[in-house]
């Protein structure tokens, strides 16, 4: 039985001066290793001209402007190679949008890090964080995007909203009993209860709003591609309808140079 | 004089963002090449490529120069192409486009290269795509690592973890199967 190793290795000239002269002697005496030899060698040549094709780079790593932050943001100095003009791009830019919408009623902060992408709910002013532990000390949750899904996302948001809710009943029950003054504090409670109820509610219906302005722009970029789409497969039927008519007419000439030179026959 | 590899690693990792984007410059056309001759995706291998550099600055402090700095981007570019092929469940595709157009090829023909040769060429690229999408992929990594990129068994085999005679055992199974498929596909060789 020949050894393949050491064929393979001899292909590739990584057998040292001894095993070479000894694979060479087997050689001469083995028909069944040459002819493999040969043919893969052929397999090589035959690699060789498989190339890639030429991609047009412009990938590079830049800072972030806020470089006061020990964060880095990474991005690339184009926005992808993804062509943004298709019909993939405008769903995907409608997922961004709705994502954005969703944070800036949130209060949503994404950062990027060393660690990956984190979006923390709820933070970031400090008058918020001051009010937030003044009921209860109920704290801000942090949620990691590349784990959680949009519905863990607002199932946070909800938590945090019932949270606060809950603290405010809280602090207000326990201020009434201290102080004695029950109905003034409960008028306080109803007007903070209300306050939220109507906050939440104002903002599920911009939320709605901009939804729905998110879903006419994707149909409208539907639309548009699908209108590039017809312009385009009729500019390619007329070009082959075009064709079609010159080989037409080439072939009525032959036919009728062929027929006239046998007339004169 | 250019700088090493080595010198611009750790000028990276002193922050110098401008010596890692020489080393993206240095080293994307080879990721690229290995992504696309691995998954055989233009935009993916692009996106692999792209991926690659981003985990690569990520982890550049953690990188202590055990390995050389391209081994280590092959070592992360194979694992994105491994992750890409589980996560689309199929075998690489082999672009290889049905007609050939005779224009747009005559601009990408040599000097002494007439059309007829530059069609067989096209031909025998196409049939090696399509022979390397067959084959399984770790016979198809040890076969690009060793051709495309001229790796060393040794260094083969430290990327893959696996022994050496198994790095030579998938050359010579790659290499016979490719062979076959070669020969079967037929007509075009030796123009």
């Amino acid at each position: 039985m020949c050894n393949k190793d050491d064929l393979v290795s001899y292909l590739y000239d990584d057998l040292d001066a001894p095993a070479r002269a000894a694979f060479e002697r087997h050689l001469r005496a083995c028909g069944e290793c040459r002819d493999e030899l040969e043919a893969m060698r052929g397999v090589r040549a035959d690699l060789l001209r498989w190339s890639p094709p030429e991609p047009d780079f412009a990938f590079r790593i830049v800072s972030e402007p806020r470089a006061a932050q020990a964060d880095n943001v990474l991005r690339p100095n184009v926005p992808s190679w993804r062509a943004w003009f298709t019909p993939a791009a405008g769903l995907a830019a409608a997922a961004v949008l709705v994502l954005a919408a969703a944070a800036g009623l949130a209060r949503i902060e994404v950062h990027s890090g060393p660690d990956g992408w984190t979006l923390k709910t709820g933070s970031s002013p400090s008058a918020i964080q001051a009010a937030v532990a003044g009921f209860g000390g109920v704290r801000a949750r942090d949620v990691n995007l590349s784990a959680a899904s949009d519905a863990e996302v607002w199932g946070a948001i909800e938590r945090r909203i019932s949270a606060l809710e809950a603290a405010s009943r809280d602090t207000g029950v326990r201020t009434a009993s201290a102080t004695g003054a029950r109905a003034t504090d409960a008028e306080i409670l109803k007007v903070v209860r209300d306050l939220l109820a109507q906050s939440e509610k104002q903002q599920k219906t911009e939320f709605a709003l901009r939804i729905a302005q998110v879903m006419r722009d994707v149909d409208l970029k539907r639309a548009a591609d699908l209108n590039n789409l017809r312009v385009g497969i009729g500019k390619i039927d007329a070009n082959y309808a075009d064709e079609a008519a010159a080989h037409r007419t080439l072939m009525n000439y032959i036919l009728n140079s062929n027929s006239n030179s046998d007339s004169k026959k | 004089m250019s700088s090493t590899d080595e010198e611009l690693v750790a000028r990276s990792q002193g922050g110098d963002m401008d010596s890692f984007n020489q080393l993206v410059m240095r080293w994307e056309r080879p990721i690229y090449a290995l992504a696309y001759r691995t998954i055989g995706r233009e935009e993916d291998a692009r996106d692999v490529c792209q991926e690659t550099f981003l985990r690569a600055f990520r982890a550049l402090k953690g990188f202590k120069g055990q390995a050389k700095f391209s081994s280590w981007l092959y070592r992360i570019a194979l694992n994105l192409c491994r992750d890409w092929i589980r996560r689309e469940r199929r075998q690489p595709v082999a672009q290889a486009p049905e007609g050939v157009d005779l224009v747009e090829m005559a601009s990408e023909a040599t000097p002494t290269e007439t059309i007829e040769d530059l069609v067989a060429r096209k031909e025998i690229s196409q049939a090696v795509a399509r022979a390397m999408a067959l084959l399984p992929e770790d016979q198809r990594t040890a076969i690009i690592l060793k051709e495309y990129h001229g790796l060393t068994f040794q260094e083969i085999a430290d990327m893959l973890d696996c022994p050496l005679s198994t790095v030579k055992t998938r050359l010579y199974q790659g290499l016979s199967v490719l062979r076959r498929q070669l020969d079967r596909s037929g007509g075009y060789k030796h123009v």
